[in-house]
């Protein structure tokens, strides 16, 4: 039995149109590259809208598998969770200015007040701190005013994380 | 005929059986989420699929999944609870990330600290092969609705 009690939603946007701005545009390629083949970003239909020095900007859009709450079609907080991981992770990169590997530490989300159904999510952070190992970012989530959040966010990154698994024991070196 | 969530929940606490409550939630479908009753104890799984890698070349499953499991979790102990028939409402979640999640199915147990009348506190724990290996822990509030409210 599945319920379906808000109205029809309008198809999601379409993912062109994304502007890229960074002072070094050329050596961020490689990670606009690689993020844009992360299957489960593919899946949710996450697409970085604008990566600088300051911040970086992401959007996932408004669709019927997101929802958590089936009698208002408010998205769940996993996919917000998503999110905000991910456009801080790009954060770190664009203070960076080039890839690098990286595992995100901690993050504490507050939500502020649901998502508004039928309406993308968007996320805005900004890395605030760099250490040679760690990486401190806060941003916001939000529909479509940024000065009306839905969800605030800090997370912490580790940096220069090994690219592969050491051996079978699943343990990956930190 | 749709049912309200409130009589799907009732439903699957009386029958001890989750399925239907997360048939009800489109995104605990699309994780591909499934619960285990056994005793008092729920374990909550997200099963492996290609689409939850988030970092193809170690590969491990996206961080964003796993702080997902572990709210879903959550919800489903705090569910099992008397009096909650609402789906309750996340305040705010800490999630540590304390090892990359491997291409497999993931679990999680979630643990309730305080239940209070309007908020509770709860601790969560994902992990994969080995429970005392966990993959990630969260810590969480919900607020708590009673249908009069």
């Amino acid at each position: 039995m599945r319920l379906h009690f808000w109205p029809m939603v309008r198809e999601p946007q379409s993912g062109s149109g994304a502007r890229m701005l960074h002072d070094d545009g050329q050596s961020l390629d490689a990670y606009l590259v690689w993020i844009g083949e992360i299957p489960h970003l593919r899946a949710t239909g996450f697409e970085l809208i604008e990566i600088t020095k300051e911040h970086a900007i992401g959007r996932i859009p408004y669709r019927i598998e997101h929802v958590g709450n089936p009698m208002t079609g408010v998205v769940h907080g996993g996919i917000v969770t998503t999110l905000l991981d991910t456009v801080g992770g790009a954060a770190v990169i664009g203070r960076l200015g080039k890839s690098l590997t990286m595992v995100t530490l901690d993050l504490r989300i507050d939500y502020l007040r649901p998502s508004t159904p039928q309406h993308d999510l968007f996320a805005r952070v900004e890395c605030y701190k760099l250490t040679r190992n760690i990486a401190f970012t806060r941003g916001m989530a939000y529909n479509h005013d940024p000065e009306d959040p839905l969800a605030s966010m800090s997370a912490t990154y580790m940096l220069r994380t090994p690219t592969q698994r050491r051996g079978d024991a699943g343990e990956v070196g930190r | 005929m749709s049912e309200s969530l409130e009589a799907i929940i009732e439903a699957a606490r009386r029958n001890r059986d989750f399925a239907p409550i997360i048939e009800a939630i489109p995104y605990a479908r699309f994780l591909g989420i499934t619960v285990d009753v056994k005793g008092d104890e729920i374990t909550t799984c997200m099963r492996y699929r290609p689409e939850l890698i988030g970092n193809p070349q170690l590969p491990a499953l996206h961080g964003g999944t796993l702080g997902a499991l572990l709210e879903h979790a959550s919800i489903f102990q705090l569910l099992w609870a008397e009096n909650v028939v609402l789906l309750p409402k996340i305040i705010n979640l800490t999630v540590a990330y304390l090892r990359s999640a491997r291409p497999q199915d993931t679990y999680a147990r979630a643990f309730i600290t305080k239940h209070g009348r309007r908020v509770a506190n709860v601790h969560a724990i994902a992990w994969q092969d080995y429970r005392d290996r966990p993959m990630a822990q969260a810590q969480a509030h919900f607020l708590l609705r009673s249908p009069a409210a």
